[in-house]
């Protein structure tokens, strides 16, 4: 089974870097670290990579 | 050959191991004629002590006590409601719960229950990742699980067959469920409507980093009311024998259960905010998280401030979320629910 992933946009900090990804994980609200460690963004890295979804600029 | 005690208190005429079990108990024995002098080394091994020894149980919530999440799981992939425990496999529908009940050691287990009239048969159960920080030490040496178990009346899997397994994995905190260069051992386990327990032991091969331990079936036809299967007092431990599940205070598990996932009811803030200006709110995390954890806000209240938060710091050690002040009221007030995620 797939993890649903919908509306990643990156996150900026104070210094204008990218520090987070919001999103929407099966269907809850998230804030994901960019951090390989973490498994929800190992996974958003792998849809990346397999083409299903593509993570939005800041504002 | 005669068995003479000289007066002296000496007994000769024994041949070792000539004492059949059982005829030196403690009744036979006074205080402290047993110390240290008379046990060579190797006497009490491993064997001797595994009921008394410490820290045997490398699951983490094996006795299903500690349950942060929301009350019934339905989604395949997703962790609860019991700590720890993340379902897998095919597509179902199905409820996780914790449940209540005397046949476990706790008074709890985990059941996953397949949903009356659901006609979907992929293989799918439950199961726990223990991390590469605490796989390594069972490379090598042989594990045993063990577990007690029942199944409801119209637990749909040919011969009531529950899967038990264990997995090795090589990779460093891979998903549980898809660890690199996977090899294991598995038990069929019949189970009947009444609590039954169950072990099988499983040599790790050296190379495994990651372990992962699974309990799974493939349902038949339709679920009937009653199509479900429960576990609890589950243990894991070295060695080729199962001993006796190992309690643990349950603030001990807790903690335990805390360096993966962390819920904290109602952070609240007040203060002078300022339109467009960040507030940050420190959450206070009580165990120091696995890797930078996944946040998750709800329940959000605000008066003066935004209620789209973010994280200001997160590091697994410290968090802070910020929101911006949606006035120039002096007094501002936020309040909110937070899921720190830090699992496998």
């Amino acid at each position: 089974m797939v993890i649903e992933i919908e509306n990643a946009k990156y996150n900026k900090n104070l210094e204008d870097e990218n520090c987070s990804i919001g999103v929407t994980i099966d269907g809850v609200d998230c804030i994901v670290p960019l951090d390989t460690a973490n498994r929800h963004y190992a996974e958003i890295l792998k849809q990346v990579a397999e083409g299903t979804i593509t993570i939005e600029e800041a504002d | 050959m005669a068995i003479v005690i000289n007066g002296s208190g000496t007994v000769t005429g024994l041949a070792v191991g000539g004492l059949p079990d059982g005829i030196v108990d403690a009744g036979t024995l006074a205080t402290n004629s047993v110390d240290s002098a008379e046990l060579i080394d190797g006497a009490v091994d491993d064997s001797h002590m595994a009921s008394i020894s410490g820290r045997r149980n490398i699951l983490i919530n094996g006795d299903m006590r500690v349950a942060q999440y929301a009350a019934n799981n339905t989604a395949i992939n997703t962790y609860g409601p019991c700590d720890r425990w993340r379902t897998y496999g095919g597509g179902m529908g199905f409820t996780v719960s914790q449940q209540s009940s005397s046949d476990y050691e706790s008074g709890y287990c985990l059941r996953f229950h397949r949903t009356a009239s659901n006609s979907q048969t992929n293989n799918t159960g439950m199961g726990q990742g223990i991390e590469t920080l605490n796989s390594r030490g069972l490379a090598g040496k042989t594990v045993t699980l063990s577990f007690k178990a029942k199944c409801g009346a119209n637990f749909s899997s040919t011969d009531t067959t529950l899967m038990s397994r264990i997995n090795g994995g090589e990779g460093t905190n891979d998903n549980p469920f898809g660890m690199t260069n996977t090899n294991g051992g598995s038990q069929n386990n019949i189970l009947t409507t009444s609590v039954q327990t169950f072990s099988f032991s499983f040599a790790m091969p050296s190379d495994k980093t990651q372990v992962t331990v699974l309990f799974d079936y493939t349902p038949t036809g339709t679920a009937g009311a009653n199509d479900w299967f429960e576990i609890g007092d589950v243990q894991l431990e070295l060695g080729s024998t199962a001993t006796d599940f190992e309690h643990r205070h349950y603030g001990e598990e807790l903690a335990l259960c805390q360096r993966y996932y962390e819920y904290i009811d109602q952070v609240a803030w007040a203060g002078d905010v300022t339109n467009g200006y960040a507030r940050v709110y420190p959450v206070p995390l009580k165990v120091v998280k696995r890797t930078t954890p996944t946040i998750t806000t709800s329940s959000i209240g605000t008066s003066g401030t935004s209620s789209s938060l973010a994280t200001w710091y997160n590091n697994g050690r410290s968090l802070q979320l910020y929101s911006n002040g949606t006035t120039n009221s002096p007094a501002g007030t936020i309040n909110f629910n937070v899921a720190i995620d830090a699992e496998l």
